[in-house]
């Protein structure tokens, strides 16, 4: 099989190990595929390709060292969401503001991908300042859904999902505020793990709401994804939210049995108002979590309207309060629909704010008994109807932007204020051929229980495997 | 309870305290976003105790930890 061909960052590290491929010829690959897919996809915002061959090669040559040690990424392009800082480099966040700023100082999370030999292709496009969830930006151009460039990525993570959907890199860092990871997994049919609130470090990542912010993986599948997690989980001095609980062997628990699990089967929230073809992509994975050995367990999951209404009240006003500066001195520089939603937070009051922050334990308290009484893990939707085209949702800031965006999170914004961890993995496809996405949630800190879940479903199906074009 | 203002002058006067002009022509969205947040409702679905704290997210996220499997 050549570097081209390989499916999954596994298996390109299987290889590698096998040395039945080089780190080269894999960089050399995703460099042809990235050069090909930009001027349809625009997925990448820059681009490295020197560096990342350059790389390429010492990795060959540590790995040619008999008995030297090495990262369990070594020699495996990469690519990341334009909002993780690297010192010396432009992190523009998808922003006019930050177009040619330079960072200061390395991220927690790359830094930690570099110590584990993961090679750096580029940065990818993203929603400006990572808040948007459809995949449009005025400032460096939309980033197209690899299944159809017509059709949304969705976003905020909008390069990172297309750029693994395309198979240009084994894995992206992403961030998920409301669904930033998880949305665009889903559509672009690939997987995405939002992990719970204080696992992985924030440190140098792009703030756009400190309460809800979340830094996590998306790749080709759950068992990729838990390697690049594993990579960059843990606590961190640089962030004090980073919690100090040792990390699972995420990777030890790929391949393992869910037999009597208790899946539960969302009901109420999660199946008003689903599309016909995401309620059978539903039952279907439901059918194959019950072939597995699972407990279908039906749950009634209490409304969450209120849920997503506190969240956005504290992801307005701590964004307004991060952009408080710009806003008031260089608003004209960003793009009409993100200038709007900041100036949403400006009219949050300070008793608003903290009510919707206090509401968060006893909201958390009362969903993991009402849910996990019941279950282990729930399953549901990642979004409730089909991908839409980019041209219907090119609202800027149109009165009903705001009612159509929210729409697009509806199903993944309670667990950012829960900080419950989630998967998003890849499940069907809709009748325009784009991408359904599920969701998997698990209690706090429960990440090695839902990559052995999403691997196990990932075994008994190849929805993960389809590659635009091909399937 | 009290709403989130959806009155457009006093966005405006919210926004002018914290030093954002807004323009008139941007109100109407912002007057939908807030209509849709109505972040008062969370506290009727779950009445705020006057006393709890902050940090009992994190007290409930160690809490909740635990499995039953």
């Amino acid at each position: 099989m050549s570097a081209a061909e390989l499916p999954t960052l596994t298996a390109a590290l299987a290889a590698l190990t096998a040395r039945k491929v080089s780190s080269v010829e894999l960089t050399e690959a995703a460099i042809a595929r990235a050069t090909a897919a930009q001027p349809r996809l625009n997925a990448f915002i820059s681009f490295e390709p020197d560096l990342a061959l350059a790389a390429a090669r010492a990795a060959d040559q540590i790995r040619a060292s008999e008995g030297a040690t090495h990262g369990a990424l070594l020699g495996l392009p990469l690519a990341h969401k334009d909002m993780f800082y690297r010192a010396g480099k432009v992190v523009t966040c998808g922003s006019r503001i930050r177009r040619d700023w330079r960072a200061g100082s390395t991220s927690t999370a790359l830094a930690r991908l570099a110590e584990a030999g993961a090679l750096h292709l580029g940065t990818l496009n993203l929603a400006e300042f990572a808040f948007s969830p459809t995949g449009h930006n005025v400032h460096f151009g939309d980033c197209c859904n690899p299944w159809n460039p017509a059709y949304i990525t969705g976003g905020s993570s909008s390069g990172s999902a297309a750029a693994v959907a395309e198979g240009i890199v084994f894995g992206a860092l992403g961030s998920d505020t409301g669904g930033s990871i998880r949305l665009p997994a889903a559509l672009c049919g690939v997987s995405g793990i939002k992990p719970t609130y204080g696992r992985v470090s924030r440190a140098g990542a792009m703030p756009l709401s400190h309460s809800l912010d979340h830094v996590g993986p998306i790749a080709r599948s759950v068992a990729d994804c838990a390697y690049v997690l594993q990579a960059i989980a843990g606590e961190d001095r640089a962030d004090p939210t980073a919690s100090t609980r040792a990390v699972p062997d995420l990777i030890a628990a790929l391949g393992g049995r869910i037999g009597g699990w208790r899946i539960g089967l969302a009901q109420g929230y999660f199946d008003r108002d689903l599309a016909p073809a995401i309620a059978n992509a539903l039952d279907e994975a439901a059918r194959v979590f019950g072939s597995l050995g699972a407990r279908l367990v039906p749950v009634h999951v209490p409304p969450l309207d209120a849920i997503n209404a506190a969240g956005t009240t504290m992801m307005w006003s701590e964004a307004a309060s991060a952009h408080h500066a710009w806003l008031a001195e260089r608003a004209q520089e960003y793009g009409a629909q993100v200038r709007s939603r900041l100036e949403h937070g400006t009219a949050i009051t300070a008793i608003q704010y903290l009510r919707a922050l206090k509401l968060r334990g006893p909201a958390l308290d009362d969903f993991c008994r009402r849910v996990f009484g019941e279950c282990d893990l729930l399953l549901a939707p990642t979004h409730d109807q089909p991908a839409p085209t980019r041209a219907d949702t090119d609202l800027a800031d149109r009165p009903e932007a705001a009612a159509v965006l929210g729409a697009l999170t509806r199903l993944t914004r309670p667990f950012n204020y829960l900080g419950l961890p989630t998967v998003s993995l890849p499940a069907g496809f809709d009748g325009n051929g784009l991408p359904i996405g599920l969701q998997l949630v698990g209690r706090p800190w429960a990440e090695a229980m839902l990559c052995t879940a999403g691997d196990a479903f990932q075994q008994a199906t190849d929805w993960h495997l389809r590659r635009p074009g091909v399937s | 309870m009290n709403p989130i203002p959806l009155d457009p002058s006093s966005i405006v006067a919210s926004a002018r305290a914290v030093g954002v002009e807004l323009e008139p022509g941007r109100v109407p969205m912002i007057e939908a976003g807030l209509a849709a947040v109505g972040a008062a409702t969370l506290q009727a679905a779950l009445p705020l105790d006057f006393e709890a704290e902050p940090s009992g997210f994190d007290r409930q996220r160690e809490a909740h930890a635990q499995g039953e499997l």
